[in-house]
């Protein structure tokens, strides 16, 4: 059940963020990861679980 | 955020069932997998970070945590997100990867009727079905959580009833 796909944040607002993954911008939960704008982000079900480092 | 130490075995009775998932995709292999069903089968020391490897179990039940001002994954919190939110994560999953079958995923309540070849026979909402025993001892007409084919734990009949009434609304019966 696990597989995460990378995406870049595009913006930012409070634990939300709207992140392009491939051709779509979705929005994701972002408490757990200690991102900001620019950054990449692996994204599941509308949570970023990890930063790409 | 971490699971409470006490509670990673609990993690790991919910979430281990349907690992057969991530062997598919190579995410862990057939042995690792076994070995640690065998290990939670003899109640034995988790892996360090075993429970990391259930990614999206694992951060859904952090959010939880995070939205009831806890610092730790407790035993609350994981029944809370596999008794009531996993039905909408497989959905949720089903629609991104579509390579799982969502109806065997679904934890459903069910009542123990009777025991054969170490197997307990439950009835649920699909009628009798067989289950491992592995994880619980159970007994004749205990109320009782499944995960594949897997009894995973006694549960309240209240919360069987929530969870019933959840399936409903959720139209996932």
């Amino acid at each position: 059940m696990c597989i995460t796909t990378p995406g870049k944040i595009l913006s930012i607002n409070g634990n939300k963020a709207r992140v392009k993954i491939n051709d779509d911008v979705v929005e994701v939960r972002i408490d757990l990861v200690k991102a900001v704008v620019g950054d990449y982000v692996y994204c599941t079900s509308g949570m970023a679980v990890e930063k790409v480092e | 955020m971490e699971i409470r130490t006490c509670d990673r075995m609990l993690f790991m009775k919910y979430a281990l069932p349907c690992a057969g998932t991530l062997v598919k995709r190579c995410s862990i292999t057939q042995e690792e997998w076994d070995s640690l069903i065998d290990t939670v089968r003899r109640n034995r020391t988790i892996p360090k970070d075993a429970e990391k490897i259930f990614k999206v179990a694992f951060a859904a039940c952090s959010l939880i945590a995070l939205d009831c001002s806890k610092s730790e994954i407790d035993e609350e919190v994981i029944r809370e997100y596999y008794l009531f939110g996993h039905d909408e994560m497989i959905d949720k999953r089903y629609e991104e990867m579509g390579d799982f079958d969502p109806d065997m995923c679904r934890i459903r309540p069910g009542i123990v009727k009777s025991f054969e070849n170490g197997f307990a026979t439950v009835e649920n909402v699909h009628g009798l079905r067989k289950y491992r025993t592995d994880y619980c001892d159970v007994k004749r007409n205990d109320v009782v959580a499944t995960h594949w084919n897997f009894v995973v734990e006694k549960i309240p009949e209240e919360t069987a009833e929530r969870m019933k009434k959840q399936k409903i609304e959720l139209k996932v019966i």
